[in-house]
């Protein structure tokens, strides 16, 4: 991880509420998808923690990154009306990445509201090493669903609540819905699932792909205090087979995940957390 | 000033113990020093007071633990951490390697707890010194209930002091009535120093949800907006006693720290700013040594003389 000032290079909406922020990446890390940065919003007292994001993309050519956000509070409001050439306060890589699937595992890819960044960023980074995953983008009504070009490159899949856009439903079901009608899945050695978004959403996959026996790797989101594992403020309720007591632990979402498996997860106490 | 070949000498001496400089890190900010390696030079900080440890290992309190407030933040952690066996095993072979002061912040429930703990990390590991947190407001007994007693801390302070010759800072809780009284006591108990102040006991309530936001419904409140409460302790507390006084709560820069140190504080410590900014003690120890040296103050004790006498 390395502390830096980046400079913006767009700023821009890419579905309501929903931006994209593409900026500098002159620091020697390489970031990978599921990692997170942490941004400093504003040289003021409020909003006064660093806010974390989940990187949505990495050039390594051009050594820029980026992130999608959802503007929906003072923090993300500042920043939504950021410029191009403006610098930002940076802190990353920080946390874990998704793994590879295992054998011939084909990935699905579950992406819920502005989860759908880190999604991204997995789905270019498989189609690198050529392999071909299914995503699926779920979404409350049509307006939050941005238009690009990935979708022509990944098979990709709609979703949202109202049904204004693809599948009606959420994007859990959706992928119920497009094994049972749209490929015999048989064929195919087995998935592997990756998702990012609502804890209702990935509390519903991780029941759904338990039961298929599927790998699944679910990241998490939790408020962070220092954002590098030194305060224990940002942390989810684990299984463990060790002590301290009673078979379960709390794991700090910005240093043991925010990648977690989701067999480990106790979604009892994690459930209804963002 | 004339002399631009003066030269501050910002040394600090708590007991046996002496810090290259005033500016330390707040227990519970930096976890135990390594989690910070990548960001800033360790060997900068005057003190890095850890992470707390208690006898056994805790898991901490359930989710939420963590949220912003107006002014700062609030936070419910519960003393999460692996228990003086674990501190041994796995903190300690980093920290003693560390080119700066490792002060081991001490927690417990009860008295034998807290000497217990002691008397297993002076065997296992012995690093600068011991800072005891009588006044944890997140955990149901001891900790704060343990340091709002006068009596009671006075006895637990002579407990421990009986254990070790490592200087013993005892960090007081600005929830109590008069903050001088045990300050006094912790003193008369055979303290090297106090530091103040803990967290403030707040909560914060989902309107939406209609419940509290932390899960043990109050936590602890740090950040800029404690600033004036901490400077209001040290000052009441420097004049109350005659051990040194580490002064903590809300500083976010060099002039915060300043006003500490012209409140009487000896040295301070940084907390909620690490987060925000991790190279926060760099700016602010910069700050006090060009303070010190515009006004010519010849030491940190020069601070306590400076200000209109009151």
């Amino acid at each position: 991880m390395d502390h830096f000032k980046p400079t913006i290079i767009r700023n821009t909406s890419i579905a309501q509420n929903y931006f994209e922020l593409e900026f500098t990446w002159p620091s020697h890390s390489v970031p990978l998808p599921g990692q997170f940065l942490t941004l400093r919003i504003a040289d003021q007292i409020s909003p006064l923690l660093r806010r974390p994001f989940a990187f949505s993309g990495f050039n390594k050519e051009d050594r820029t990154a980026s992130i999608i956000y959802e503007k929906r509070g003072p923090a993300t409001s500042i920043l939504s009306a950021q410029l191009p050439g403006e610098a930002l306060d940076v802190i990353g890589p920080l946390g874990n990445s998704f793994p590879a699937p295992i054998n011939d595992n084909r990935p699905v890819l579950v992406a819920g509201g502005v989860g759908m960044g880190p999604m991204f960023f997995l789905a270019e980074d498989f189609l690198k090493h050529n392999i071909h995953p299914l995503l699926f983008l779920g979404a409350r009504t049509k307006a939050f669903i941005p238009n690009l070009d990935l979708f022509q490159k990944v098979q990709t899949l709609i979703s949202t609540d109202d049904g204004t856009a693809g599948f009606s439903g959420t994007s859990v079901s959706c992928f119920q819905h497009y094994l049972e009608t749209h490929e015999n899945h048989q064929k195919v050695s087995g998935y592997e699932v990756y998702a990012c978004g609502p804890n209702p959403m990935m509390q519903a996959l991780d029941r759904f792909s338990r039961n298929q026996s599927w790998p699944t790797w679910l990241s998490m989101e939790q408020t962070m205090g220092c954002a590098v594992g030194a305060c224990m403020g940002c942390v989810v309720k684990v299984i463990t087979n060790t002590p301290p007591p009673q078979g379960f632990a709390y794991a700090r979402v910005c240093t043991e995940g925010p990648i977690f498996p989701g067999h480990t997860l106790i979604w009892e106490e994690n459930h209804g957390q963002q | 000033m004339g002399n631009s070949n003066f030269q501050p000498d910002l040394r600090v001496t708590i007991g046996s113990l002496t810090m290259k400089n005033p500016v330390g890190v707040a227990s519970g900010t930096f976890g135990y020093g390594s989690e910070y390696e990548q960001l800033i030079p360790l060997e900068n900080l005057g003190a890095l007071y850890t992470k707390a440890v208690t006898l056994e290992p805790r898991p901490g309190n359930p989710i939420p633990r963590i949220v912003e407030a107006p002014g700062g933040m609030l936070n419910s952690i519960g003393l999460a951490n692996l228990g003086s066996r674990g501190f041994v095993q796995k903190k300690y072979p980093y920290l003693k390697s560390l080119p700066t002061q490792v002060i081991v912040n001490l927690a417990g429930s009860q008295v034998e707890d807290y000497c217990e703990t002691l008397e297993y990390l002076e065997e296992h590991a012995p690093l600068g010194g011991y800072e005891v947190n009588l006044s944890c407001p997140n955990v149901q007994c001891g900790g704060m209930a343990l340091g709002t007693d006068p009596l009671q801390v006075e006895f637990v302070v002579k407990e421990l002091r009986k254990r070790t010759a490592k200087p013993l800072i005892i960090k007081l809780s600005p929830n109590v009535t008069d903050i001088t009284e045990i300050a006094r006591a912790s003193e008369a108990g055979g303290a090297d120093a106090v530091s103040c102040i803990n967290t403030l006991v707040g909560m914060l309530i989902d309107t939406k949800k209609k419940k509290p936001v932390l899960s043990t419904i109050t936590g602890g409140l740090s950040g800029p907006g404690i600033l004036p409460v901490g400077l209001a302790a040290v000052f009441r507390v420097k004049r109350a006693v005659k051990i040194p006084v580490v002064g903590l709560g809300g500083i976010m820069s060099g002039d915060h720290a300043i006003q500490y140190l012209l409140a009487g504080a000896s040295a301070i410590q940084v907390g909620t700013a690490n987060f925000v900014d991790p190279e926060a003690t760099r700016t602010i120890l910069k700050d006090i040594y060009h303070y010190a040296k515009e006004h010519s103050l010849e030491s940190i004790t020069d601070f306590h003389t400076l200000m209109y006498p009151v």
